[in-house]
C-alpha cells in the first residue's frame, strides 16, 4: 500500500465533530450519519469532516484519546512492556497526522502531544527494528512470554507498511538463497541438470 | 421523486446477496463496503490472485449506478449531493484499484494464471469470465509479437516456452491479522503459531491461502 | 560472434529511460537474430560432423554456440517485453491514442499491439453492465475539487455542469478533480498541492 492509500483507508475511521448548521440525516452507503444540529456534537467519517471543516461548517471535536496525562500514561506502557501495546486506535497515526493537518487549534497541548506522540512511534519503531532483526538471528533468543516467536500483535496498519518493504522482502530473499542452496546440494547429487541455470521462475 | 425517496432503497432495506440461495442471505450496503474493503486489500497484499468477489462487485456497482441516477434529482447546492458523490468517488476507486490489481497479476503472470485456472475444479475458479477472457487475449497478443518480430525469423524449436513462465512467489511472505481462532499451524522453521484472535503475523502466503479463502483472517 | 549485439540491445534500451519510449532498434535486433541463425546452422553442420567421425573436440564449439543462441533469443524476447510494458504504461497514463511523436519510435507491430491492448481493456471493461472504467480514480480520492496550474495555452475546457474555463498557460483553477484528471496525466494541468 502506498502512503496516500493508507491514509485513505484511516479516513474512514469516525470523529467528532460540531457543526454549525442543521441538516437531516443523510443515509451513506457506509452508513447513516447526522442529523446534524447547529452546536450538538456527533460523529461522522474523517473523510467528510475534513470537508466540512474546509468549507468552515463545522469544528473538529479531538478524539477522547488525544489527551496529554493519557497519552504520557500510554508512551510509559510503551516503554515498559516488551509487546506493543494496543494503542486506542487501529489507525492510531494516520488519525493523529490528520488532526495535527487539520484540527491543530482544536488540541489543547498540541505541542506536547505531537512530541509524545512522536515518543511513542518511535519507541515502537524501535521494538519493530529488533523484532525484525529476530527474524534473522540463527540462535533465537527467548521471549520474555516463553515463545521464541517475535510478535507483531497489535501493531497498527501504518506501521505494519513502515516494516513492508523491507521485511517480507528480505525474508523472501532468505528463502530464495537457502532454495538456491539446496537445488545446488540436490545438483551435485544427480549427475546432470543442464537446464536448471536457465529456470525462469519468479522468486 | 421526493428528497426521502432517494436513499430509502438504498440503507432501509437489505440487498440479497444470493439470489439463487434458497435462504436468502442478506447483507446491508454497509456490510457489503465492509467485505468489498477487506477483498480489495487481501488482493493487494495476496502475491497470487484470490478468487474473484463477482456477487459483492456486482451489487455495489449496481448500488453506484441506482445513486447516481438518484443524485440527479438533488440539486447540486445541497449538502446531500455533495456528500453522497464524496461518499461514490471512494467506494469507485476501491472497486477500480480491486479490478486493476487483479488485472495487474493477470499480466504479470499470465501463463502461469490460465494453467491454474483451467486446473481448478468447477466451483473453485478464481477468475470471472471477462478476466480470463482478458488473461487469453493478452496471452496472445504477446505471443503473436514475439512470433511476429522474432520467432518466425528464426530456427524452429529454439524457443520453449514452458521456460518463460513467470509465476509469483506463493511462499513470500505476508502480514495476517487472525479474525476467526484458527488454532495453531507449523511455520517453515517448524516451530508452532498460535493464530487466536486479532493477533498479528508474518508468514508465506502458501501457509494461510486456504484460511484466507474462508475469511478466517485478512491481509494488512 | 560473441553475444555483443544482444546485450548492446538491451543496453541501449535501458539507458534511454529518461524518454517514454526509445526508437526501436531494428539493425541491432537483426544483427542478433542473424547471429542466432548463423550458430544454429554452424551447430547443424558440426552434428552432422560428428556423426560421421565421432570427434569429440567438436563438443566445446557446439556447447557454446547453443547457450549463444538461447542468449541471445532470451535478450531478443526481453528486448522486446520490456517495450510492450513501456507501450502498456504509455496506455495507463496517456490513453488509447499514441501522438506522434511516440509514434515515430515504434514499429508498426507495436503500433498494432497497442491498439489491441487498448481494445482488451475496453472488452474487460464493457463486461461490467454500466461500462464501468477502471482507467480513472488513478489516486486515492482526496476532494471532489483541485486546484490545479495550467501548463500550456490549451483553450476552452467545458466542465459537466456546463460552465466552461479558459485553460492558459500559467493560469490557476479549482477543478473537479474527476473532470480534470485526464489531463493532469497528460501534462497539460498540474496538481498543486502545498
Amino acid at each position: 500500500m502506498e502512503p496516500d492509500e493508507l491514509e485513505f483507508i484511516g479516513e474512514k475511521e469516525m470523529i467528532g465533530i460540531i457543526p454549525n448548521f442543521n441538516f437531516d440525516l443523510i443515509h451513506l452507503i457506509s452508513g447513516t450519519i447526522g442529523p446534524f444540529r447547529a452546536g450538538l456534537p456527533m460523529h461522522i467519517p474523517i473523510w467528510l469532516a475534513m470537508h466540512l471543516k474546509r468549507q468552515q461548517k463545522c469544528r473538529i471535536v479531538p478524539p477522547n484519546w488525544m489527551e496529554k496525562d493519557l497519552l504520557e500514561d500510554l508512551k510509559e506502557e510503551e516503554k515498559r512492556t516488551a509487546n506493543f501495546v494496543k494503542m486506542p486506535d487501529s489507525n492510531f497515526m494516520i488519525v493523529s497526522k490528520l488532526i495535527f493537518a487539520y484540527a491543530a487549534e482544536e488540541v489543547a497541548d498540541i505541542e506536547e502531544i505531537k512530541t509524545i506522540i512522536k515518543d511513542i512511534f518511535d519507541t515502537r519503531q524501535a521494538k519493530l527494528r529488533t523484532a525484525m532483526d529476530g527474524f534473522f538471528v540463527e540462535e533465537k533468543t527467548t521471549q520474555f512470554d516463553g515463545s521464541t516467536q517475535v510478535s507483531f500483535t497489535n501493531l497498527t496498519t501504518f506501521e505494519i507498511h513502515s516494516a513492508r518493504p523491507f521485511l517480507p522482502y528480505a525474508l523472501d530473499l532468505v528463502a530464495r538463497l537457502e532454495r538456491v542452496c539446496q537445488q545446488q546440494q540436490s545438483n551435485l547429487n544427480e549427475t546432470h541438470n543442464s537446464s536448471s541455470h536457465f529456470s525462469s521462475s519468479y522468486y | 421523486m421526493s428528497d426521502e425517496n432517494i436513499e430509502n432503497n438504498l440503507n432501509e432495506s437489505e440487498i440479497n446477496l444470493d439470489e439463487e440461495d434458497e435462504d436468502d442471505e442478506l447483507i446491508t450496503p454497509q456490510e457489503l463496503l465492509e467485505k468489498i474493503e477487506i477483498a480489495w486489500i487481501n488482493e493487494k497484499s495476496a502475491p497470487d490472485i484470490l478468487e474473484y468477489q463477482g456477487e459483492l462487485v456486482d451489487l455495489m456497482m449496481g448500488q453506484i449506478v441506482h445513486m447516481e441516477e438518484n443524485l440527479q434529482s438533488i440539486p447540486s447546492n445541497d449538502l446531500r449531493k455533495t456528500v453522497h458523490k464524496m461518499e461514490l468517488e471512494r467506494i469507485k476507486y476501491i472497486i477500480a484499484s480491486y479490478l486493476r490489481c487483479r488485472l495487474q497479476k493477470l499480466e504479470d503472470f499470465t501463463q502461469y494464471m490460465i494453467e491454474e485456472e483451467k486446473k481448478r475444479p468447477l466451483n473453485k475458479k478464481r477468475l470471472s469470465e471477462a478476466e480470463l477472457k482478458f488473461a487469453e487475449d493478452y496471452h496472445e497478443s504477446i505471443e503473436t509479437h514475439f512470433h511476429q518480430l522474432a520467432l518466425q525469423h528464426l530456427p524452429p524449436q529454439q524457443d520453449d516456452i514452458s521456460k518463460r513462465i513467470i509465476r509469483p512467489n506463493v511462499m513470500g511472505h505476508v502480514f495476517v491479522k487472525v479474525l476467526k481462532p484458527c488454532g495453531t499451524i507449523v511455520n517453515t522453521k517448524d516451530e508452532e503459531v498460535d493464530l487466536s484472535e486479532n493477533s498479528i503475523h508474518l508468514l508465506p502466503y502458501q501457509l494461510i491461502a486456504e484460511l484466507l479463502n474462508k475469511g478466517d483472517i485478512c491481509l494488512i | 560472434m560473441s553475444g555483443q549485439r544482444a546485450f548492446n540491445l538491451l543496453k541501449t534500451h535501458q539507458q534511454s529511460s529518461d524518454r517514454l519510449i526509445d526508437n526501436f532498434n531494428a539493425e541491432d535486433l537483426r544483427a542478433v537474430i542473424e547471429e542466432i541463425k548463423v550458430a544454429f546452422s554452424e551447430n547443424h553442420q558440426d552434428a552432422l560432423k560428428f556423426q560421421e567421425t565421432r570427434d569429440k573436440s567438436l563438443f566445446p564449439m557446439i556447447g557454446y554456440r547453443h547457450a549463444l543462441l538461447q542468449r541471445n533469443l532470451r535478450c531478443t524476447l526481453a528486448y522486446l517485453y520490456s517495450r510492450l510494458m513501456k507501450l502498456k504504461d504509455i496506455r495507463w497514463k496517456l490513453g488509447p491514442v499514441i501522438n506522434a511523436d511516440i509514434k515515430e519510435s515504434l514499429t508498426e507491430a507495436e503500433i498494432q499491439w497497442f491498439n489491441n491492448y487498448s481494445r482488451l481493456l475496453t472488452n474487460y471493461m464493457m463486461s461490467f453492465p454500466n461500462g464501468f472504467n477502471i482507467m480513472t480514480d488513478m489516486k486515492p480520492p482526496k476532494s471532489l475539487f483541485i486546484e490545479v496550474k495550467c501548463l500550456c495555452d490549451y483553450g476552452k475546457f467545458e466542465l459537466e455542469n456546463g460552465e466552461s474555463v479558459a485553460l492558459q498557460k500559467n493560469s490557476i483553477h479549482f477543478l473537479p478533480r474527476t473532470e480534470c484528471e485526464h489531463l493532469i496525466r497528460q501534462g497539460i494541468l498540474e496538481h498543486i498541492t502545498n
